[in-house]
């Protein structure tokens, strides 16, 4: 056993730990996108669900100049109270093509096509993360 | 010493190998690791694409259902193309989608039920699913219904418990009190000169509604082929006019008679005045009085009316009065009166007409539909349901089922 022996044995030693240490970071980080991935489409299913179940007349109006904002932490508890606490920031729009005439707050026409689309981002940031889009109509499924 | 001497220089190079096991070892455990963590992510990925292409294929099927409902003619037809159905960019992905007949074939002929079919795809992940459709009744009940014209009406003691519709234009110019909505259907039909007088719930359809003339629903009841020459020219010679008390002579109603039902009286003129009265006796069955000819310009002053059993008593034995004539029908005296009025229907040309008027301050219980519908004074109609249904759907929707071809929920 000489010095250089153990001086290229250690080097390789050391290059394996640093791979694994390099390793566990990017499995860490991977591992957290998928979860976040996870969940952001869990909350925007959550959401298209809920616009389905809410149905065509009663689901209200949301253009893109203002969405209906719900934030969540990263256990997807709610966190409309205190966003600073957020992970997740859903935002919904809801746009009919064509609505009741002079109505206000604006109805849709009993024809119109309301375009829904929901947009999960990560924060801080503003990385999208999911956005669906579905069509509501009348007696539509 | 020479033993010691081999014994050293066989443990040369032991910690190198020993270093590369090692390696070896920790570069499996890394390749492991990194595959299981990126097919995680992969899987994450795919399970997301994979149920964004099933709401794109929702989408699609919505997207139809809202085309087919403003004109059916326009529906997405399976075509020549493989994959079937025409291809729209929706959300980031695209939906492909088709109509076909419930047995499967297509092109889907309206309007019949229907299948609606929708594949929604996002980064490669294709979801395709089969929901049935039907068309439904347009939305309304309709105490009084217009169709092409500029109806009428005056004063604010007009009262419709129901709603009324149009294709056409209605005028008013008091306030009449409509205790339901205004509906106007299709792209005709508004306030005449767009004068809306206010105060009233105002819904819009973008499709008119179409309903028989009088002459179908004679030809319904008395087709050609059984009954020759069929409809209103074979009720002419062939109804019940002898069995009403007194009997009906020359096709004219100048005083007081009971109609019995069940029967189709045929008649082609009504002038009653002071007490004289139709009385309609329908307890033994629903009776129609059909006022013709087609196209015809005599004489129809009605009163009465008054059915001995009431719709809700018997809705089976309800009354209908068809006025097949240009000149319509006027509403006289004050009685009630328990029956349907329809006066639409259509020269060989294809112009429409059919007039409603009221002279008197009757109770109609029942339903008006006319061409042109002028009613004043203290009129009033409660609606009573179904006793006239439109050809035409309102709009087509979500039937019963829903399913997913090749997939896990078919």
């Amino acid at each position: 056993m000489t010095f250089l022996e153990v001086l290229i044995a250690a080097l390789i030693v050391g290059t394996c730990i640093a791979s694994v240490v390099s390793l566990f970071d990017f499995s860490f980080r991977l591992t957290l996108d998928s979860y976040d991935q996870d969940v952001a489409y869990t909350l925007a299913r959550n959401a298209l669900e809920t616009i389905k179940e809410t149905g065509f007349y009663y689901t209200a109006e949301a253009p893109t100049t203002s969405p209906v904002v719900h934030y969540y932490d990263r256990n997807q508890a709610n966190q409309d109270s205190r966003p600073s606490a957020a992970r997740y920031k859903v935002a919904i729009t809801v746009v009919s093509d064509r609505i009741v005439a002079g109505s206000n707050p604006i109805k849709p026409a009993e024809d119109a096509l309301r375009t829904v689309t929901v947009t999960v981002t990560l924060l801080p940031g503003s990385q999208v993360l999911y956005q669906g889009s579905t069509y509501l109509v009348r007696a539509g499924i | 010493m020479r033993h010691l001497d081999r014994q050293i220089r066989r443990q040369r190079g032991g910690v190198l190998i020993s270093a590369l096991a090692f390696m070896v070892v920790i570069s499996l455990l890394l390749a492991g690791i990194g595959t299981l963590c990126v097919s995680y992510y992969g899987r994450a990925r795919t399970d997301s694409d994979y149920a964004a292409a099933l709401s794109l294929a929702e989408a699609g099927v919505n997207f139809e259902f809202r085309k087919i409902s403003l004109d059916e003619t326009t529906a997405d037809q399976a075509g020549a193309s493989n994959p079937p159905g025409v291809l729209y960019n929706f959300g980031g992905g695209t939906f492909r989608v088709y109509c076909a007949n419930r047995d499967g074939s297509t092109p889907w002929k309206p309007p019949s039920n229907l299948y609606v079919i929708a594949t929604g795809t996002l980064n490669g992940a294709t979801r395709t699913i089969q929901v049935s459709a039907k068309g439904y009744a347009p939305p309304g009940n309709y105490a009084i219904y217009t169709l092409n014209s500029i109806s009428v009406w005056h004063g604010s003691a007009v009262v419709v418990v129901g709603d009324v519709g149009t294709n056409g234009q209605l005028d008013f110019t008091g306030h009449p009190g409509i205790q339901g909505s205004i509906y106007f259907n299709g792209p005709s039909a508004g306030w005449y000169g767009g004068l809306d007088p206010g105060g009233y719930t105002e819904l819009r359809e973008p499709r008119p509604i179409q309903w028989e003339t009088v002459d179908q629903k004679a030809l319904d009841l008395f087709p050609a082929s059984t009954y020759p020459p069929g409809g209103m020219a074979y009720l002419a010679t062939n109804n019940d006019n002898a069995r009403a008390t007194p009997p009906i002579v020359g096709n004219s109603i100048t005083n007081s008679v009971t109609l019995h039902g069940p029967g189709n009286y045929y008649v082609t003129n009504i002038n009653l005045a002071g007490n004289k009265t139709i009385d309609l006796d329908n307890t033994g069955g629903p009776i129609n009085l059909w006022v013709g000819p087609s196209g015809g310009t005599g004489t129809c002053r009605f009163r009465g009316g008054t059915a001995a059993l009431t719709a809700s008593q018997n809705p089976s034995n309800v009354c209908h009065i068809y006025v097949a004539t240009k000149s319509g029908i006027d509403l006289a005296g004050n009685q009630r009166i328990d029956a349907a009025i329809y006066a639409y229907n259509k020269d060989s040309l294809g112009n429409e007409y059919g007039y409603v008027v009221n002279s008197g301050n009757p109770t109609i219980n029942g339903q008006i539909l006319a061409n042109q519908v002028d009613i004043n004074g203290n009129i009033t109609v409660n609606y009573v349901p179904d006793l006239i249904k439109p050809t035409s759907f309102g709009y087509y929707g979500f039937d019963n089922s829903w399913v997913e071809i090749n997939g896990v929920n078919q």
